[in-house]
C-alpha cells in the first residue's frame, strides 16, 4: 500500500519562514505572460519547487509546490546527465528506458521522459514523487515539468551548485 | 504516405490533421535513417490502440497508475478526453501548463480526474492529442481522402535537432494556391 506523506507547508514567496531557505529563480520564459512565479528552495530535508500563479478558474492568485527529499538531487542530476542525455554505449539509457525511479527514505522519485515538456514539441522531464499528493487536487504524484533545454542552458549546472552546497 | 499531398503545406496539414499558417514558409525533411537505428528513431511504432498498451504501462503507470491508463487506452475514453479538451481551453488553460492541469482536475470529479490526468499524460508524454484516433492513421481534414495518413511515433529520450541528423533532404514546400 502507498504510503502518502504529510504534506510540507506551503512557503509564501512574500513571508519565506527561517527553515525556508531560497536558492534558485527558475524562469519560465513560455508562462511570463501569465505572471506566474517559480523557485526553488531548501526547507527542512527536501527540496521544494515552488510557483505562485494565477488560478484562472477560481480567479485568484495561489501557491503549489512539489517537494522531493534533498537525498534525491544529486541522483536526479546524474540520471539526466549520466542517463537520459548519453547513449547506451557510453552508459546511458535507451530509448526504451523513458522511466527511472528510486526511493529515498520512503518517497519514491521518478523521472520521465516528456515529449511535449511545457509546450508543443519542446522535449523534457517530469519529475514526480508518488508519495507526496498534489497540494491542489490532493491526488498523488506531485509533479515538476523541466525542458531540456532549460537544463542544458545553464539550470542542471544551477542544480548541481544546490546539492553540492546542501547533499 | 504523403504522395498525393505533393508538396502544398495546406494539403500536408489536412492529411496529418495539424494547423497550416498561411503566412508562414514551411519545408519538408526527409531523413534517411539508414543503418544508424541506434542514433535515433530506435523506439519507433504505429500508435494504435494496442501497441500503446505496453509503452504507457511500462513508462506511465508508476506514477499515474496501472488500471487508470489501462483504462484510457480506447475509443470510448478518448470521446470523452476530446470533450474534457474542449472545455479545458474553453476557460482559457494552456495544456502545457502544470497548474493549469491541476486546477482543471480539480474541478472534476475524482473519477474522472483520475481518467483525466492518465489520458493527459498520453498527450504530454508521448503525443497522443484530442484528435488521436487509435486506428494508426492520423485524423483527416482533406476532402479527397477517407482516412489520414499512416501514423509513426517514435519517442526519444534527447531528441537532437534535425540540424545534427545526416542524410537529411530538405525541399521547400510551395503552396498551390500561391502565385
Amino acid at each position: 500500500m502507498k504510503i502518502i506523506k504529510q504534506p510540507l507547508g506551503l512557503i509564501d514567496h512574500s513571508d519565506v519562514q527561517s527553515d525556508e531557505i531560497n536558492v534558485l529563480k527558475v524562469d519560465y520564459e513560455m508562462f511570463r505572460k501569465d505572471g506566474k512565479v517559480s523557485y526553488l528552495f531548501i526547507k527542512g530535508g527536501h527540496l521544494v519547487f515552488s510557483t505562485y500563479f494565477f488560478n484562472k478558474l477560481k480567479k485568484i492568485w495561489i501557491y503549489d509546490q512539489e517537494e522531493y527529499p534533498l537525498k534525491s538531487l544529486p541522483w536526479i542530476i546524474d540520471r539526466i546527465e549520466n542517463g537520459f542525455w548519453k547513449r547506451p554505449a557510453d552508459g546511458g539509457l535507451s530509448d526504451f528506458e523513458r522511466s527511472v525511479s528510486k526511493e529515498f527514505d520512503g518517497e519514491t522519485i521518478g523521472i520521465n521522459a516528456v515529449m511535449h515538456c511545457c509546450a508543443e514539441n519542446m522535449p523534457g522531464y517530469s519529475i514526480w514523487n508518488v508519495n507526496r499528493e498534489c497540494h491542489i487536487t490532493n491526488t498523488t504524484p506531485q509533479e515538476w515539468a523541466i525542458p531540456s533545454y532549460m537544463l542544458k542552458e545553464g539550470l542542471l549546472d544551477e542544480l548541481k551548485v544546490i546539492a553540492d552546497k546542501y547533499c | 504516405m504523403l504522395e498525393n499531398a505533393d508538396t502544398d503545406p495546406q494539403t500536408i496539414a489536412d492529411l496529418l490533421a495539424t494547423g497550416c499558417d498561411p503566412d508562414t514558409e514551411y519545408v519538408l525533411h526527409i531523413i534517411d535513417r539508414g543503418e544508424s537505428l541506434g542514433e535515433f528513431g530506435e523506439n519507433t511504432f504505429v500508435p494504435t490502440w494496442d501497441n500503446l498498451a505496453e509503452p504507457a504501462q511500462s513508462y506511465l503507470a508508476d506514477d499515474y497508475g496501472s488500471e487508470a491508463m489501462a483504462g484510457v487506452l480506447n475509443d470510448q475514453s478518448q470521446v470523452e478526453y476530446a470533450q474534457h479538451m474542449e472545455d479545458y481551453w474553453a476557460a482559457g488553460l494552456n495544456q502545457f501548463n502544470e497548474e493549469n492541469k491541476s486546477m482543471f482536475r480539480e474541478s472534476l470529479s475524482l473519477k474522472e480526474a483520475s481518467n483525466f490526468k492518465a489520458r493527459h499524460a498520453l498527450r504530454t508524454e508521448f503525443g497522443c492529442n484530442h484528435e488521436f484516433t487509435g486506428n494508426g492513421l492520423t485524423q483527416c481534414r482533406h476532402s479527397g481522402n477517407e482516412h489520414g495518413v499512416v501514423e509513426a511515433l517514435t519517442l526519444q529520450n534527447n531528441p537532437i535537432a534535425v540540424s545534427q541528423m545526416k542524410n537529411v533532404k530538405t525541399i521547400n514546400l510551395t503552396p498551390i494556391n500561391k502565385g
